[in-house]
């Protein structure tokens, strides 16, 4: 393997472990909010149930009291009933059936109030803790986008330099290499020249050109 | 005294085998007997066997009296020590006409006492790589076709390319 290949090998690892850190930061940051939340969730659903807890006690209060005062008036009426007569006893009779139907029918009133008021409560708390976490949500998801393209944009940067650093280098490799198959093919020419040179000269050839190499000489004064 | 011996040695491989052969037939006079004749007969070629025995044959015109071998010997091993030599490199195995020749070109103009070492080597294709006393001089082929090949060289790549 060259070792342009693997210079880019490596620096494509290095941007592929930089966004994996980025993104298991980002798995921490979502799990941190996450448990939050859930602890928000779990505080909100103590206190929901505190508030009804306290609301069906004062009910029950309210009923203990309720219940209390109609028998202390039914004792009072019946205490009475022994001085009245048949018809002011019937009549009594029925002013109490009407007095606990209305109470009941009070009492239920009451009920389905502390009803509606604990279900209204809850949907007020679930509503804001919805749009709470929508909110936590959209900024976690916003904050992972943002870390998301830098890591991106870093990536793409380094691998930009690494590309432009390996294509200057495949140039240089490339120029050096035709150069090398230049002087090859110049070599090439060269020595098939002088093998047909050397081919076609016979030995006469080959003596007269020594003679007139000695003449040359001579003229050089080198004898 | 050695010119008709000299004149007959005209390559470096002459000289040093006659170098060798007069060596021996020194040596074999101190041997006992007539070990310098068979020396002579056996071991020399004919004609540094003729051409010596011609020469020891002879008297010393100023000592009248006959030449010492040895002293003759050692002379002519000095004279043959003493013989310059001219190197020619050459793209071919040159024919005895062509030494001849080549050696009698050179000793025309450096005088006589002068052999030549020659050598083959294809590479140079042509032409002759002279050195004589320290001066070089490449004639050859292949030194032109460098030269020429340099100066055309970007003519040539272009024509390559515009081929390809």
């Amino acid at each position: 393997m060259e070792p342009n290949t693997i210079y880019l090998l490596i620096l494509i690892g290095i941007s592929i472990v930089f966004i994996a850190i980025g993104a298991v930061t980002a798995y921490l940051r979502v799990v941190s909010m996450y448990l939050s939340l859930k602890e928000e969730q779990i505080n909100l659903k103590r206190d929901i149930a505190r508030e009804k807890d306290k609301a069906l006690e004062e009910a029950g209060r309210q009923t203990v009291q309720i219940v209390e005062e109609a028998r202390l008036k039914a004792q009072e009426i019946i205490k009475q009933a022994q001085i009245f007569s048949t018809d002011q006893k019937s009549g009594l009779s029925e002013e109490i059936k009407r007095l606990s139907e209305v109470q009941g029918r009070q009492y239920q009133a009451f009920l389905q109030d502390i009803q509606k008021q604990v279900i209204m409560t809850t949907q007020s708390v679930s509503s804001e803790s919805k749009e709470e976490m929508l909110k936590e949500i959209k900024v976690f998801r916003d904050t992972l986008q943002a870390e998301v393209a830098r890591s991106q944009s870093e990536a793409r940067s380094l691998i930009l330099n690494a590309y432009k650093t390996i294509e200057t280098e495949v140039e240089r490799y490339k120029e050096m290499r035709f150069k090398e198959l230049d002087k090859g093919i110049f070599e090439i020419v060269k020595e098939i020249s002088k093998k047909v040179i050397g081919k076609e000269i016979n030995v006469e050839e080959h003596e007269k050109l020594v003679t007139k190499t000695l003449e040359e000489a001579k003229q050089q004064n080198v004898f | 005294m050695y010119s008709e011996i000299l004149l007959k040695v005209k390559t470096e491989e002459e000289r040093e085998a006659l170098i060798e052969e007069i060596r021996g037939l020194k040596a074999s006079l101190y041997e006992h007997g007539s070990f310098f004749e068979d020396t002579l007969r056996t071991r020399v070629r004919d004609w540094v066997s003729q051409v010596i025995k011609d020469a020891v044959a002879q008297r010393d015109a100023v000592a009248q009296k006959e030449i010492d071998k040895e002293k003759y010997l050692q002379g002519l091993i000095e004279e043959l020590s003493k013989l310059k030599s001219a190197k020619l490199v050459l793209a071919f195995e040159p024919t005895e006409a062509a030494v001849q020749r080549y050696h009698e070109f050179i000793s025309k103009e450096v005088g006589e006492g002068v052999v030549l070492n020659i050598s083959c080597l294809p590479g140079i294709l042509g032409g002759a790589i002279i050195i004589f006393e320290g001066k070089y001089r490449d004639f050859s082929l292949r030194r032109v076709f460098e030269e020429e090949f340099r100066q055309s060289r970007e003519l040539i790549l272009k024509t390559l390319s515009l081929n390809a």
